[in-house]
């Protein structure tokens, strides 16, 4: 059975997306199976940073909340995107995006009322077992709203990604204690956007002991991803940038904390 | 900081922007003919900057002894956002090392005196024509120091600004090596002093014996550290020649080591004995920091005659530009030191939560029916889920 990983921040523009996309791009490539599910149905834009423009009205993650398709009808395979940006990619790595609708009339409708996370839980169990997935990510809504605090009561592990920035740091605080309250056992925070004179040892020990949850990975504010803005998967175009390694210790991280003898085999070295 | 963050770098001559802010140099009119052959187009001459957003590659200060409104006017310069990264020359018709330091403590980039100046002027003004690093404006700079007979004086410190923090190992490896190639001694030791009062072996050079230790390649391991107190009683250690010169703050330079009965010899014995090597001249100066406290010892041994290749003892004018070499060794790890400090504060982050806001918030939400629902459905899902 594979691993379910919500990546969540308190506030928006955190860099959740960026982060899931380079992520499971990362476990991809070096040939891992994974799934991306896009939640922030209000503000969707995972799939701009997989190359895709246009998400078909019947195949979207509202589209299967609505009994309109199935859920590996809303899956798209996004491996091909991968290919060609640089970096090689192993052939048995696998990636499928189901992407939320980006038509404002079915954002407003999914807004107005709101999803089942009982069809999410079934829909991710759904397409792990039909591709064999080793990972799920999901990218969440910002906040605190119901489907979200369920889509990381549903995951094994939740990454919060914060900012050092005083709201950052309080909602995060609220949050971790609202998921520990729903019983999640594996928290844990990246600060992103770090200043760029920043000791990352220091930040990581002073988040921690602030927020009293551990801290995977400091990653700085790049100039370059700004400039990048969102132009596509980073580390697959620049897999030796500071990002792309930062990125590069969270995937180790979570494949450490998988169930490594099954995952391993799969692995190409 | 970043020398690099200046506006976009010149690729012609006499596009290269100087900004003169003349404080009473006298021959300040051969200064801009200096300037002005070097390559620099000469905006503006005033006692202040004027408020224009023109791109400016060098800010020259040219002043007359110490002088107040020149210290505040390096000072604002450096706190401004539009200079923040642009080199600051100061130029002073005397050379007066109280003064250079002043300077350099506000900010200037470096403190240039006539009559030498227009020569290392020129070398600043090709650094900015060719956007070069820094560490190869720091050979150039040695060089030219030495060319320009100015080693026989004092070498400054160079700001923190041309080397980049990350380089500060960097810095002391050229600054050890420049320092052995200037008396061409066979071997070089830099000693750091650690917090537990001991002299740390941080690089180890020796041509002769063909040794490089730390550095850029790690920590030295060979030789244990030299402890600065005496174990019995704590006294201040003075047998040994490092720890007697961090101790003292005094340079000891010794023509014959063998011939000098105050010191405990049996570590340069045994290194003799070991590698077969015949330690003749010495030379240890000490590292000290603003507030005068010794932070680290470099030692030169066996300087040669140019010319018959012999050990020779150190001359008093090697003597005087190795100690300047200490002086901006210790002044880049200073400002290192400094550096760590300020990323130290930013990382601690002066952020805090606010518990009785944090507690209120959370037990809006916890309390209320909505969220006892949630856990609910929270656990029945997780119910559902057939995983380990
Ligand atoms: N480490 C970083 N350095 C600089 N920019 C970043 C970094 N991480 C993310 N960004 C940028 O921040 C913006 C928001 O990122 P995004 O992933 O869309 O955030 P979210 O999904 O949390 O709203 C994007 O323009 C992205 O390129
Ligand atoms: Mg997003």
């Amino acid at each position: 059975m594979g691993k379910v990983i919500s990546i969540h921040s308190f506030r928006g523009g955190t860099g959740k997306s960026n982060l899931t996309a380079n992520l499971s791009a990362t476990l991809a490539a070096r040939g891992y199976r994974v799934g991306v599910f896009d939640t922030d149905v209000a503000s969707p834009g995972i799939h701009v940073l997989f190359g895709i423009n246009d998400v078909p009205a019947s195949a979207s993650l509202n589209a299967y909340f609505w009994g309109n398709c199935s859920i590996q009808d809303a899956a798209v395979d996004v491996m091909p995107a991968l290919e060609g940006a640089g970096v090689p990619v192993s052939a048995s790595g696998a990636l499928y995006l189901v992407p939320a609708s980006i038509e404002t009339g079915e954002i407003a409708r999914i807004l107005h009322d709101g999803y089942d996370v009982g069809l999410l839980n079934d829909g991710i169990l759904g397409l792990m077992d039909h591709y064999d997935l080793d990972f799920v990510f999901v990218d969440t809504h910002p906040g605190v709203n119901e489907e979200t605090l369920l889509s990381i009561a549903i995951s094994e592990v939740t990454i919060i990604i914060l900012r050092p920035d005083q709201q950052d740091l309080q909602g995060t605080a609220v949050t971790i204690e609202l998921a520990r309250q729903l019983e999640c056992k594996n928290l844990q925070l990246i600060v992103n956007k770090a200043h760029r004179n920043a000791d990352h040892a220091v930040m990581k020990a002073s988040v921690e002991q602030k927020l009293g949850a551990p801290v995977i990975e400091v990653i700085a504010l790049s100039d370059d991803m700004v400039q990048f803005g969102s132009g596509g998967v980073y580390c697959m175009r620049f897999p030796d940038h500071d990002y792309s390694q930062a990125v590069g210790r969270v995937a180790d991280c979570l494949v450490a904390a998988g169930t490594a003898s099954q995952l391993s085999d799969r692995r190409v070295s | 900081m970043n020398v690099l963050e200046t506006p976009p770098l010149p690729k012609a001559k006499h596009e290269a922007r100087v900004l003169l802010l003349n404080h009473r140099l006298n021959g300040c009119a051969s200064l801009i003919r200096g300037l002005e052959v070097a390559g620099f187009a000469v905006t503006g001459i005033a006692v202040t900057p004027a408020s224009s957003t023109d791109p400016v590659h060098l800010v020259v200060v040219a002043i007359s002894g110490v002088d107040d409104s020149a210290c505040s006017v390096v000072e604002q310069l450096r706190q401004s956002e539009r200079f923040a990264a642009t080199p600051i020359l100061v130029i002073s018709d005397r050379f007066d090392p109280s003064v250079a330091e002043e300077y350099l403590h506000l900010g200037a980039t470096d403190f240039l005196s006539q009559p030498s100046a227009g020569r290392v002027l020129s070398g600043w003004c090709e650094r900015i024509l060719n956007s070069q690093q820094s560490d190869w404006l720091f050979e150039e700079y040695v060089r030219e120091r030495r060319r320009s007979g100015a080693f026989d004086r004092v070498i400054i410190p160079l700001s923190l600004a041309l080397f980049g923090e990350r380089d500060h190992g960097r810095m002391l490896e050229t600054i050890l090596l420049e320092a052995k190639a200037l008396c061409l001694a066979d071997g070089g030791t830099l000693y750091l002093r650690t917090s537990a009062d001991t002299l740390e072996f941080t690089m180890v050079h020796n041509d002769v014996l063909g040794i490089s230790l730390g550095g850029s390649k790690g920590s030295v391991t060979e030789f244990p550290p030299i402890p600065l107190y005496r174990p019995d009683g704590g006294e201040p250690e003075r047998r040994y020649i490092a720890a007697y010169v961090a101790n003292s703050g005094l340079p000891v330079s010794l023509p014959d080591l063998y011939d000098s009965s105050n010191f405990d010899l049996s570590g340069p014995r045994n290194f003799d004995t070991k590698f077969g090597y015949r330690t003749l001249s010495i030379l240890a100066a000490p590292l000290k920091n603003d507030a005068h406290r010794v932070i680290g010892v470099l030692q030169l041994i066996n300087a040669r005659d140019p010319l018959t290749g012999e050990a020779v003892p150190f001359d008093p004018q090697q003597q005087e530009a190795v100690e300047s070499m200490c002086r901006l060794a210790a002044a880049g790890l200073e400002a290192y030191a400094r550096m760590q400090k300020l990323k130290e504060q930013i990382s601690a982050l002066h952020l805090k939560i606010d518990e009785a806001k944090k507690r209120e918030q959370v037990s809006q939400i916890v309390d209320s029916d909505y969220f006892k629902n949630l856990k609910e459905k929270a656990r029945q899902l997780r119910m559902k889920t057939p995983r380990a």
